[in-house]
């Protein structure tokens, strides 16, 4: 199967942009194209990351918060979207930069993922320097998602 | 450990619930055809005279009636089966899984878009009737028409799905119902046995999410017969067509003995 040789083939996942759809069905394992048959199959000891693109409504949704859980606990890491105004003010979650998607931190970090698996210590210390902790949602609740600078 | 219990309690909760709520719709649907028998019999006369469906729907009802009027009278001589299966490799066993069943049940056949490819060229007997997702849409047209996965679930006795691809078995766990298929499990009356073969790759049955979907589908009352590792490959494909043929009759009949006695 075409999606199990990719899956094998890669080191490396990158999704960018990932849109609210495919964000619902990474967390509900659901699996009907190319994509996230891919994602479904994933060895999770190779790093995958997200880079997600939404409305600002959306990205504040109670689902967006329950979905961005999931795929935390699945071993997606998240490349924090960036807040914009676009010209007829409507205000989004753009995706990031691409530079900042391909960026030295991001390598790092699939470095650490790839080859220092075991060593926790060493990846939190990366986690720490390179990602913080946000807070989503009108709660205020804290989330334990990794989010890219 | 201690954070999952009360979750997991929940979840029983919630499982609960809506097996309450699916049986008083049930109850409430049950009197609403009662209500339309007259309606429903007037236009299946009509329509028995131009289309062989018609005739089909016409015994179906009739058996039911039958029934309803004599509760103590023994279950038809031939269960009805529903047979379902899903874009998958071993879909290719389909035919056979089919064949096993038709020599012990009436048949009928549930297809899903993604299947199609898989067993086109397959060759099944002429008298065999398979339902893709485009007749739930065809044949609506207004209010009072048949509503087909209604009408497939009516008639059941047993459902199976082999294979089933982990695509359906996410969406069966999450309650999504965009197919005819899913549209079907999703009204499934949970009194009549429903079973599923799963057939997917080594590295998504050892999955969390996979573990997460089967006990969902476990707690709705699914029977699943576990797929087998092939050794040459890293697959875990679909049960035999004989096995999973076998076990849903040992269970059917079983169940069949329990209810009746030794007839």
């Amino acid at each position: 199967m075409l999606h199990v040789e990719l899956r094998n083939w890669a080191d490396i996942m990158v999704i960018a942009p990932l849109s609210t759809n495919t964000l619902g069905k990474i967390a509900l394992g659901l699996c009907d194209n190319l994509l996230t048959s891919i994602v479904r199959a994933w060895d999770y000891r190779k790093p995958l990351f997200v880079a997600p693109s939404m409305s600002t409504c959306i990205w504040e949704d109670f689902f967006t918060e329950r979905h961005l859980n999931a795929i935390d606990e699945l071993g997606i890491i998240l490349i924090r979207p960036v807040s914009i105004t676009t010209a007829s003010g409507e205000r989004e979650h753009a995706m990031a930069e691409p530079s900042t998607i391909c960026s030295d931190g991001v390598a790092s970090l699939a470095l650490v993922h790839l080859y220092l698996d075991v060593n926790v210590d060493a990846m939190l210390f990366l986690i720490n320097t390179h990602c913080t902790v946000t807070s989503l949602g009108t709660n205020g609740k804290p989330v334990s998602a990794i989010f890219l600078n | 450990m201690d954070s999952s219990g009360p979750a997991r309690e929940k979840g029983k909760a919630k499982a609960v619930a809506r097996r309450t709520r699916a049986r008083a719709k049930a109850k409430a649907k049950a009197k609403a055809k009662a209500k339309d028998n007259t309606k429903a019999n007037t236009k299946a006369k009509a329509e028995a005279n131009t289309e062989a469906k018609a005739k089909t729907n016409t015994e179906a009802k009739e058996k039911t009636n039958t029934e309803a009027k004599a509760e103590c009278a023994p279950p038809p001589e031939k269960p009805r089966v529903l047979l379902a299966c899903c874009g998958s490799i071993c879909a290719a066993k389909f035919e056979r899984v089919c064949r096993h069943f038709l020599e012990w049940a009436e048949v009928k056949v549930v297809l899903t878009r993604s299947a199609l490819p898989y067993i086109g060229d397959q060759t099944f007997p002429d008298d065999l009737l398979a339902c893709i997702d485009e007749h739930e849409w065809l044949t609506w047209k207004q209010i009072g028409d048949p509503v087909v996965h209604i009408e497939l679930r009516e008639w059941a006795d047993i459902m199976i799905i082999a294979p089933l691809s982990l695509n359906t078995l996410g969406k069966i766990a999450g309650g999504l119902c965009d197919n005819l298929l899913t549209c079907i499990v999703r009204a499934w009356d949970y009194e009549k046995p429903f079973f599923v073969a799963p057939s997917m790759e080594s590295s998504e049955w050892i999955d969390s999410l996979t573990e997460d979907h089967a006990m969902a589908i476990d707690e709705l009352g699914i029977h699943l017969i576990p797929p087998v590792p092939q050794r040459a490959s890293e697959y875990h494909a679909m049960a035999q067509p004989f096995t999973i043929y076998s076990s849903v009759r040992a269970s059917y009949e079983l169940k069949m003995k329990g209810k009746y006695g030794q007839v």
